[in-house]
């Protein structure tokens, strides 16, 4: 079990959910395949109650896994881009998004405290 | 040419730019549209179907889908819309006219269709009785 799952939920934010560039690279992260998201899917699709509740939070900290490849992805863009450059810097998220991205990024973060 | 209402240069004129510092802030804003060019063509993870939402497990099921969703989407829109702001940058500093110029957004940020992802937020919302 990933070290997200015992993350504070209280202590998360839109902006460090989402990783709001700029911000640091994490070196360290595993690649996540869909194998073990398919089989996780599976199992609870099939059981009729909750029973299967620890499968569910294998599955989410696998789901944010990825999500976590895909936003140092995007980090690693700005970083190739803006260090090291004596005549740019680098925009935040926030310039660069619209606001009702912006909301729903809030409203996703808000959601996952409710349903843990 | 008047410039957008955020940039990716640090100096706030090029007016007081020597020739040197623009053509290496010319140089480094070319280096960074090459490397969002690349950027952009990554193809998104297939998260498959949402499922219907009888219990926690299908809620929690749905909301790793859904930030993952909501992750690629990030992405793309950032990364496009750094690139529309590098181009103006670019056209800016160069004072180069291009006929793309208009299409670009410059004042309102990217906007994207997102009432999917709302729509398996609310779900999510509706089954948590909210």
């Amino acid at each position: 079990m990933g070290l997200s799952w015992w993350f504070n939920a209280d202590l998360i934010s839109a902006t460090n959910y989402f990783k709001f560039v700029p911000t640091k690279l994490d070196y360290d992260l595993q690649i996540i395949g869909n194998s073990d998201i398919n089989y996780l899917e599976n199992q609870l699709e099939k059981s009729q109650d909750d029973s299967a509740i620890s499968e569910a939070r294998e599955l989410l900290n696998l789901r944010e896994a990825q999500k976590d490849g895909i936003l140092n992805d995007l980090n690693l863009v700005f970083s190739q881009c803006f260090s090291r450059r004596s005549q740019l810097k680098s925009p935040k998220s926030e310039d660069l998004l619209d606001d009702e991205i912006l909301m729903v990024a809030e409203r996703i973060a808000a959601l996952r405290k409710k349903l843990l | 040419m008047s410039r957008s209402n955020f940039s990716t240069i640090k100096s706030f004129s090029k007016g007081g730019f020597s020739t040197n510092k623009l053509n290496q802030a010319i140089t480094e804003v070319e280096d960074c549209m090459r490397i969002v060019v690349q950027a952009k063509d990554v193809k998104p993870i297939d998260i498959g179907n949402y499922v219907d939402i009888n219990k926690k497990g299908d809620a929690i099921l749905n909301y790793g889908k859904l930030v993952v969703e909501f992750a690629d989407l990030l992405r793309v829109t950032t990364i496009n819309s750094l690139n529309e702001t590098l181009k103006l940058d670019y056209f800016y500093l160069t004072d180069e006219n291009d006929s793309d110029k208009d299409s670009i957004v410059s004042k309102d940020k990217m906007t994207v269709d997102i009432s999917q992802i709302i729509e398996q937020i609310e779900r999510i919302e509706s089954w948590l009785g909210e």
